[in-house]
């Protein structure tokens, strides 16, 4: 095994196993710093996946695709939000309805577009292409843009007025809402940011990746981010290390599982936890205990 | 004012989903009015008609053995999995059907429970273990003897091209795929011995293998091809349902980034002829033939040969076998024109022609001698004159990884069979 086909490999890797969880992830610290919990994302990631390959093959354009899934998690963003911000609801049981319709709608929607079940390959004229096409796998645009994306919202969040509007409806929303801060408005609008993230996400998965829409496709990256999201302290660049740290090992675990010499010391399935493991212990033992904003999850209500 | 508007919202995107899922996933019943000799029913799983697979391959069987019997098919399809208990029992209570036949392993427990219920009512299902029931047929099929075609097929090319390597990617590590991995195992290790004795050349091709854990996640295959790519695998079975089409899209990229149209390095696929999803990639697939799984048990509900208990199709029955181009052109055929002018554009070729060309162009890609190779070894297991070992549990997958050469696997396959 040559040591630098493998580092190689693996931050090729890492790069692009982290977009769908970094772009989550920031979305959901952007949702959550507002106060609004969304455990919807796996169902949105999977929803924009779908839709995203959809809007791609009618327009013929994957960028369009992109957008359309982008747009479907705009949607169904604004749904949560409508639910959470102002009809008052639960954060949670919205979340686990968007989950549950996503399942039924992709398992639904593959067969009656594509009038195939199970599957559908995603003709490659309406995917991605890469900058670079290397024999370790492509170099997706995609990547730079998770970069970009991450660093801006972090310096909105953190060094201008409005980012301090969004912090304060997730710390303070009383304190806020008497400054005459919209407290209802500013959730919404994070809450519906979050999703289109992880909108874009989800139409990465299908058109950009893995080039393929199956009924189980986003396979729990929806959960790994905002576990992601609450390792990192509620940070997005925090987040996208942990992004890129998860990608990282998680191909590297693949890599030496595959290997004959290790496989026969080391069961497969002990590695295979290492990515969550070591995820945890750096991510987490950088920033010591996490503390999420205080007003997170609780409905606003004006007294 | 504001939240009387939400909740009218609210109301009609509910009342849209429940209309709309009622229009797509309606009960479909086939039935023309012929004289029949009798009457047969399937019933799909929750994968359904379109899935290339399973259920399409079921569906090839069924209608074959309608045409050739003179029988009339009634098709169930299954929105859900709590829907194979009504559905069987419905068609079992009419008790019209001669047979009542269950696609896919996870109807197991509702047919035994049924088959219970009408013991007069004669069952098959496909895949599933039920082996204590007078009126139930359980076919089963002979995945090891398969793969070992495959391995044959994917050592030669590798030992042709003087590589050394070949992969397989596999699901979540269950027994099932034991008899896979063994069956696969067991063909590279013969490759070997073939290539030595044709070509008088030692060769020492290593398996990588990757048990995924997943069965769902594309993402999983794909990574897994990749590492096995860079660590030199020139050929990599997919024996991981969703998973595996990570494999082809890695095999594919690889391909496109040294700028080549057709492998090596190649793909192969399982279960069904999956060749056409990515041609030029995928040099061949292992199917699992249901078609003759279930004309088989029509065949015997008809002929009166009927008997409960398990049924293993082998490469001798033709259960099993590497994908040909009438494969292809079958599974082609079976679908309805409009999805099947979808599939062809989504490929990229205009026409059928056009692809069934570019698979036969991709099987010229590996030398005749190698394919014929294949065949020899194929006539082989038929014969009984080479026996794969079937391995079904962590320790016997062990010995099989130990075994040195493909007579000392046989020997193991001979010891279990007397057990």
């Amino acid at each position: 095994m040559n040591a630098l086909d493998m580092i190689i490999f693996n931050l090729i890797g890492a790069f692009t196993a982290m977009v769908p969880l970094v772009l989550t992830s920031v979305g959901a610290v952007v949702s959550e710093r507002a106060g609004v919990v969304n455990i919807g994302y796996e169902g949105i990631l999977l929803m924009s996946a779908f839709f995203g390959a959809v809007f791609a093959e009618i327009s013929g354009s994957p960028w369009i695709g992109l957008l359309g899934g982008a747009f479907v998690g705009m949607l169904l963003g604004m749904l949560h939000g409508a639910i959470t911000v102002y009809l008052k609801g639960d954060h949670i049981i919205p979340g686990i309805g968007i989950n549950l319709l996503a399942l039924g709608v992709v398992a639904f929607g593959i067969p009656a577009v594509w009038g195939t079940a199970g599957q559908h390959q995603v003709p490659s004229t309406v995917r991605i292409s890469p900058i670079i096409n290397t024999s370790y796998g492509g170099i997706s645009p995609m990547i730079l843009i998770t970069i970009i994306i991450t660093f801006l919202t972090h310096w909105v969040l953190f060094r201008t007025p409005l980012g301090l509007r969004i912090r304060s409806c997730g710390e303070n929303p009383e304190a806020a809402d008497s400054l005459g801060i919209s407290v209802e408005k500013y959730r919404f609008l994070a809450t519906v940011y979050g999703a289109t993230l992880a909108g874009l996400g989800g139409a990465y998965l299908s058109l950009d990746w893995l080039g393929t829409i199956t009924k189980e496709l986003s396979s729990g990256r929806g959960f790994i981010a905002l576990a992601n999201m609450v390792f990192s302290g509620w940070n997005p660049i925090r987040a996208l290390i942990g992004g890129f740290l998860f990608g990282f090992f998680d191909n590297l675990s693949i890599w030496v599982s595959t290997n004959p010499g290790v496989q026969k010391i080391i069961p497969w399935q002990f590695v295979a936890t290492l990515p969550y493991l070591v995820t945890i212990i750096i991510v987490a033992g950088i920033i010591g205990r996490a503390r999420p904003p205080k007003w997170d999850g609780k409905p606003y209500k004006r007294e | 004012m504001k939240k009387s508007m939400f909740a009218l919202f609210l109301i009609g995107v509910l009342a849209f989903s429940v209309v709309a899922s009622g229009c797509i996933g309606g009960e479909k019943e086939t039935e023309t009015k012929t004289e029949y000799a009798g009457k047969i029913a399937i019933v799909y799983d929750v994968g359904g008609r379109g899935d290339l697979s399973f259920n399409d391959m079921a569906y090839l069987g069924a209608s074959k053995a309608a045409k050739d019997f003179n029988l009339e098919l009634k098709e169930v399809q299954s929105k859900q999995e709590s829907d194979y208990l009504p559905n069987l029992r419905s068609l079992a209570k009419s008790g019209e059907y001669t047979i009542i036949i269950a696609v896919g392993f996870m109807m197991t427990d509702a047919i035994k429970q049924v088959a219970d219920e009408f013991p007069d009512q004669k069952f098959a299902i496909i895949d599933g273990y039920v082996p204590d029931k007078p009126n139930v047929m359980s076919i089963l099929f002979k995945e090891n003897e398969g793969s070992a075609l495959i391995g044959a097929l994917a050592g030669l090319i590798a030992a042709n091209d003087g590589k050394d390597t070949v992969g397989v990617v596999l699901g979540i590590e269950i027994p099932v795929l034991y008899k896979f991995e063994g069956g696969y195992r067991f063909g590279v290790a013969w490759a070997e011995d073939y290539y030595k004795q044709k070509e008088g050349k030692d060769v020492d091709i290593q398996i990588l293998y990757t048990y995924t854990g997943s069965f769902t996640d594309p993402a999983k295959g794909k990574t897994a091809a990749q590492a096995q790519l860079g660590q030199g695998a020139w050929v990599i079975y997919q024996v991981a349902g969703a998973v595996g089409l990570g494999v082809f899209d890695a095999i594919s990229e690889y391909l496109q980034s040294q700028g080549k149209e057709f492998g090596p390095p190649f793909a192969v696929g399982v279960d069904s002829a999956q060749d056409w999803i990515k041609p030029g990639v995928i040099i061949a697939s292992m199917m699992k033939r249901v078609d003759v799984g279930v004309y088989k048990a029509v065949e015997a509900a008809v002929k009166g040969t009927f008997k409960g208990g398990i049924v293993e199709l082998g490469l001798a029955d033709g259960g099993v076998g590497v994908s040909t181009i009438e494969d292809i052109k079958e599974m082609l055929e079976s679908l309805p024109e409009d999805v099947r002018a979808k599939k062809l554009e989504e490929i990229g070729v205009a026409s059928e022609e056009e692809l069934l060309k570019k698979i036969e162009e991709t099987r010229k890609q590996v030398p005749d001698w190698v394919w014929d190779a294949v065949k020899e070894l194929e006539e082989k297991i038929k014969s009984g004159e080479v026996k794969v070992p079937k391995a079904f549990n962590k320790d016997e997958i062990e010995a099989i990884r130990k075994a040195k050469d493909w007579k000392e696997m046989m020997k193991l396959a001979e010891e279990w069979e007397s057990e």
